[in-house]
């Protein structure tokens, strides 16, 4: 037992309290990472990391990234003063990225992966540390490459840098084997992913048709959620970052489940295209999306954060206007988007991002046969060929937005995953303010199909395409450190509340059907579920918009989706029975976030339209032929019945 | 063919074929577009995923692989565990839940257990797993 000498404790106290003040003096005067960058033009130097200067997300001054033409100068995330000013870089904070593959030992990522903590579950099984991918892998490494974006080391003297150069990594190569057991384990499982603060999601599934929300697989993955998204790292939880998908324009035919009649005979498409893709005289700024996010259930689940994707630069109309459309030509949308982040384009126009690739020039994105001079290996800043210049995707809006996360969760260690949501909606910024609604012909009128910017009654702005906007580090950061900064109280959810009038008509036209509840839960507004049961002979015709107490209108489900499964002439019954499909709308769960910060009190109002009284073509494409092959619906011969809804408010 | 997309690629945007021949303007621009769009797709990470697996056409990717996991639905929430102990199974996740998974044992039958869980008066419904590999990099 220690003897405490009662008399030296004032001089102890003393001594501790001017060893915390010398600490704190150093704190004062000498500002964290000195050591990596003295100031911001130590920063912005080439030699910290060659390929930043390309990095147009992080820093865009117009330059084109190897691509033809350049970017918007200052469309990016504003990661410079988030860096700089504020000095954080994220070094706290683990990211588990659930994917292909991580190349664990790549110069510029070893440095900030974690020793034994990544998993691979393509060996059978045998769950090795290692999940790098083989060197034979001439399509790239998906995962290496969106790890690359969220945390490929800075100030290194070798490649680019991440959105939080000094985050640490875990590589989980889930997707060659997507098991529900090691779904678990990489999704915050015990004590493997536990303790990772973001987990990126940069992968997704594009169904054609309206899933079940409560099927056993669905559930399952809910609960697991609800549970770490509570519990895990001292009840901070863990930030879900999903991609909202690549499918503006198709959709992958999965598993070859639909079948169509074409000419009496069967064909099955390899991928589904919508109308407006083929459409030239369409712009995308005109096009109503293939795939809406929230069909996919992750992306319509509370405890993921869907992100959409953006391109370095604002298109133009005709007159060499900006049109209002920043979206990644390819980004899958809705109103479970939060936030927006860059993806970019393909790399040979318009830029692409530039990030970490599998080692060599026998392997990856670049190799030695690749067309574009920096992916082929001739480069100069790239001659080992560990680095690409066309990677995108949703994919990339992801890991941008979990760098983003990582910061904010760096910057503040008192935060949760949901004050790091909120601040992220708070500071992003609005893009694309020329879009103009988008308006369908529905047979007998016209038909709002999508808004675009909303204001809500906590004055939010939201899009569908864009969510609250475009993410802004520095300012996200900022928020972080503010001793303004309120955080979120414990959250609460109503459970769905059932609407119990009976069922009704859909009509064809721009009109619809509307049916309230009221909810006299006194909550703050987080997001929005409905949950739906509908006949109808064809999905894609429908529109369902939710009408909130405040009048906040959001569309939760544009028309003309790719919801085509019920037009096939035939469903592959073993595909079908492994997807759990379905042709009508049975407990569908759609997720809008353009509520956020209203009260949730009060009557709710569901809109089900039916938009098309006429034929409806869509297009099969065959990866063997290369062809499009038109298919021709007819409407509905009768008219469609909303039989259920219900409504679930997550909120505080 | 690709000289005959590049001569109507100029002409129209010279703005010249519409005036001349609207049908082949139409064509061509059809043609360009469908060309962006196929380059833009085969660029694609699905895309290129899908050929990694060296398959022609979809319908020959299907894993559709049988695990030993049985996803429930329970009768009574939280029951999942006392279930799994009770059958000898090993409970994967769903702990607190209406819903769980449980794992059948190596050197088990899963047929027998799948059976077991069906007849059991806590247990609503039982699913086994079926992998499809159904997601893919976006």
């Amino acid at each position: 037992m220690i003897k405490h000498n009662s008399k030296l404790l004032p001089l102890v106290s003393a001594c501790l309290m001017g060893i915390a003040g010398m600490s704190n003096a150093q704190n004062n005067s000498t500002p964290p990472y000195t050591n990596l960058f003295a100031d911001k033009t130590e920063y912005l130097s080439r030699d910290k990391d060659p390929l930043y200067p390309m990095q147009w997300h992080l820093r865009n001054r117009g330059q084109n990234a190897e691509a033809t033409n350049g970017g918007d100068k200052n469309n990016d995330i504003a990661a410079t003063n988030a860096h700089v000013k504020f000095r954080v870089l994220g070094e706290s904070v683990k990211v588990a990225v659930v994917d292909s593959g991580l190349a664990i030992r790549h110069e510029d990522l070893a440095p900030n992966v974690l020793r034994g903590r990544s998993r691979n579950y393509a060996d059978n099984g045998r769950r090795s540390t290692d999940p790098t991918p083989p060197r034979s892998e001439t399509g790239g490494d998906h995962g290496t490459s969106v790890a690359g974006l969220i945390a490929a080391r800075g100030f290194n003297g070798v490649g680019g840098r991440g959105v939080a150069p000094l985050a640490k990594l875990m590589g989980f190569n889930w997707l060659e084997n997507q098991q529900y057991e090691y779904w678990v384990e990489s999704h915050g499982g015990a004590g493997v992913t536990d303790d990772a603060l973001v987990i990126n999601q940069s992968y997704g599934f594009s169904p054609i048709w309206p899933v079940n929300f409560d099927s056993t697989d669905n559930l399952n993955e809910e609960d697991h959620l609800e549970d770490v998204t509570t519990s895990a790292n001292n009840n901070r939880g863990i930030a879900f970052v999903k991609s909202a998908g690549n499918s503006f324009r198709y959709l992958r035919n999965t598993a070859g489940v639909a079948s169509f009649n074409i000419n009496r005979r069967r064909y099955t498409p390899d991928f589904i295209f919508s109308a407006d893709s083929r459409d030239t005289n369409k712009t995308q700024a005109e096009s109503l999306p293939a795939q809406v996010a929230a069909t996919e259930p992750s992306n319509a689940s509370f405890y993921h954060t869907t992100i959409s994707a953006l391109s370095a630069a604002e298109s133009k109309d005709a007159n060499g206007n900006k049109n209002g459309d920043l979206l990644s030509s390819y980004s899958t949308v809705g109103s479970s988007v939060w936030i927006s982040a860059h993806g970019g384009e393909f790399g040979e126009d318009d830029p692409a991002m530039v990030t970490t690739d599998i080692e060599g020039c026998n392997a990856g994105y670049a190799r030695n046969d690749q067309s574009t001079s920096f992916n082929d290996g001739t480069h100069p800043l790239n001659q080992g060929c560990n680095y690409t210049s066309t990677f995108n995707g949703t994919s990339s809006a992801a890991p941008v937005a979990s760098g983003v996360f990582a910061l904010i969760l760096d910057a503040n260690p008192n935060l949760t995953w949901r004050d790091a949501k909120d601040i992220l909606a708070k500071t992003a910024t609005k893009i694309g303010t020329n879009f103009k609604p988008i308006t369908v012909e529905t047979g007998s009128g016209e038909f709002v199909a999508e808004p675009g910017w909303i204001t809500n009654a906590a004055d939010y702005n939201f899009h569908n395409w864009y969510g609250f906007g475009r993410a802004n580090a520095a300012k996200a950061v900022k928020m972080a450190k503010s001793n303004r900064y309120n955080p979120l109280p414990p959250v609460q959810n109503t459970g769905f509340i059932a609407y119990n009038g009976g069922n009704a008509s859909i009509p064809e036209g721009p009109n619809g059907v509307e049916q309230s509840l009221r909810v006299r839960n006194d909550l703050t507004v987080e997001a929005v579920q409905v949950k739906l049961s509908i006949n109808h002979g064809r999905d894609a015709d429908l529109a369902i918009e939710l009408i909130s107490p405040s009048g906040t209108s959001s569309m939760m489900l544009t028309p003309r989706s790719m919801l085509v499964l019920d037009q096939s002439s035939r469903i592959d019954s073993q595909a079908a029975n492994a997807l759990d499909t379905q042709t009508n709308f049975n407990d569908t769960v759609l997720l809008s976030n353009a509520f956020y910060g209203e009260p949730a009190q009060g009557e709710w109002t569901l809109k089900v339209t039916d938009t098309n009284s006429g034929e409806f073509v869509f297009y099969g494409y065959r990866r063997d032929t290369r062809e499009f092959t038109p298919i021709r619906t007819r409407n509905n011969n009768r008219l469609g019945q909303l039989t259920d809804w219900s409504i679930r408010i997550y909120g505080h | 063919m690709k000289k005959l997309v590049c001569i109507i690629a100029t002409l129209v945007s010279l703005n010249v074929v519409p005036h001349l021949v609207p049908h082949v303007a139409a064509q061509g621009a059809q043609t360009l577009r469908d060309q962006e769009i196929i380059r833009e797709l085969e660029a694609s990470a699905e895309f290129q995923e899908m050929e990694r697996v060296n398959t022609t056409s979809v319908t020959d990717e299907r894993q559709f692989k049988k695990t030993r996991l049985l996803k429930v639905k329970l009768v009574e929430k939280g029951t999942g565990q006392r279930i799994a102990d009770e059958l000898g199974l090993k409970l994967i996740s769903g702990k607190k839940r209406k819903v769980a998974t449980f794992k059948v044992r190596k050197g088990f039958n899963v047929e027998a257990a799948i059976a077991q869980l069906e007849a059991h008066e806590g247990v609503k419904k039982v699913k086994r797993e079926i992998v499809v590999n159904k997601n893919t990099p976006k």
